[in-house]
């Protein structure tokens, strides 16, 4: 299955981590010259 | 870290974690550890001021270090919601956090099996009413997945067939369906052992959620919302409930297990709760005093 976020991991000030999972962003399309 | 107890009479295991007799308790709402962290208010587990979902160790963990994990997942910062109150979409990206948890701590040396649960409500014993999941990384297989997976292996030698595969097929009839779509079944089991109690599971022989198709993501996403917003009309009140998701233990092995999700509201009506007394605990015989095929159609009528 495609991956649908994104995933961030940061420490805790105990040790202890943390995972933020995130919508990805879409990509625009970018119009060429 | 925990202290494991052997039982020798059961033959299972008992963890000892004094240290969740401290665990936070009932918090008012403006302390809630699983909300984000409001500009000026003290700091939550999630210091950001908003999140989609996020996962953290548990800060009074039954399993941590060499030992396995404990974790929390928050499914979203409104606080005043559940998981069947989610959009499709969103328990589309809750079905991937699960999946990647389920990954990663199965890779963890220690860990021999990872199990994502839900316990719902005040009535269960929920501490936080905030809407979150938990997930346990063991250092064991627990002894409920054990027998399970023993009776699986044991109908696969006996027959070639898939056990589980064939409780779908006896489902056929749809007496006891609640739910369903070519991709999942909802139903109460004959073997139901709580009056509303419901399994959930693919119907194509799936192990865990790693083996899952997109479709079947969309299909298990869907049907658990459906589920839930079932059971939240059934008494018209939030119903608590234990989610229980049984994948198969990490690595190659346990192929005839099919993967499924076991719900156990403790409601035998609106007012009146199912306690495990004397025959459940002390003789591990369950007494039921509802046919599943009743509440199966009481769940069935309910339009959502």
């Amino acid at each position: 299955v495609p991956s649908r976020l994104r995933k961030r991991v940061v420490k805790k000030p105990d040790g202890r981590y943390l995972i933020y999972y995130e919508k990805k962003k879409k990509k625009r399309k970018t119009n060429k010259a | 870290v925990s202290e494991l107890r052997w039982h020798p009479l059961l033959e299972q295991w008992v963890t000892v974690a004094p240290w969740r007799q401290d665990r936070t308790y009932h918090p008012p709402a403006e302390h809630c550890p699983l909300c984000p962290t409001r500009p000026g208010m003290p700091e939550t587990e999630i210091p950001e001021p908003d999140y989609h979902i996020a996962v953290f160790e548990n800060r009074f963990p039954s399993y941590t270090g060499d030992q396995g994990r404990a974790e929390v997942v928050c499914y979203t910062p409104v606080h005043d919601s559940s998981l069947g109150e989610q959009s499709v979409e969103h328990i589309r990206d809750l079905i991937e956090v699960w999946r990647d948890r389920t990954a990663e701590l199965g890779r963890l040396p220690s860990v021999r099996y990872v199990y994502v649960f839900e316990n719902r409500g005040e009535e269960i014993g929920v501490t936080l009413s905030h809407p979150h999941g938990q997930i346990y990384a063991y250092p064991f297989v627990p002894p409920v997945l054990e027998r399970e997976l023993a009776s699986e292996a044991k109908h696969m030698r006996k027959t070639g067939r898939c056990l589980y595969c064939d409780i779908i097929a006896g489902e056929q009839d749809g007496v006891r369906t609640v739910l369903r779509d070519d991709r999942w079944i909802a139903f109460v089991p004959p073997f139901a052992r709580w009056p509303y109690e419901v399994h959930l599971a693919p119907t194509n022989h799936r192990g865990g959620l790693a083996d899952l198709e997109e479709s079947e993501d969309e299909s298990f996403a869907r049907n658990l919302k459906g589920l839930l917003q079932k059971y939240d009309r059934l008494f018209d009140k939030p119903l608590p409930y234990v989610m229980a998701m049984h994948q198969k233990p990490p690595g190659r092995g346990a192929k005839h297990h099919h993967f499924h999700v076991e719900f156990y509201p403790p409601n035998r009506t609106k007012d009146k709760l199912k306690y495990l007394a004397g025959s459940e605990l002390g003789a591990g015989a369950f007494i039921l005093d509802a046919r599943a095929e009743d509440t199966a159609a009481e769940l069935r009528a309910i339009q959502v």
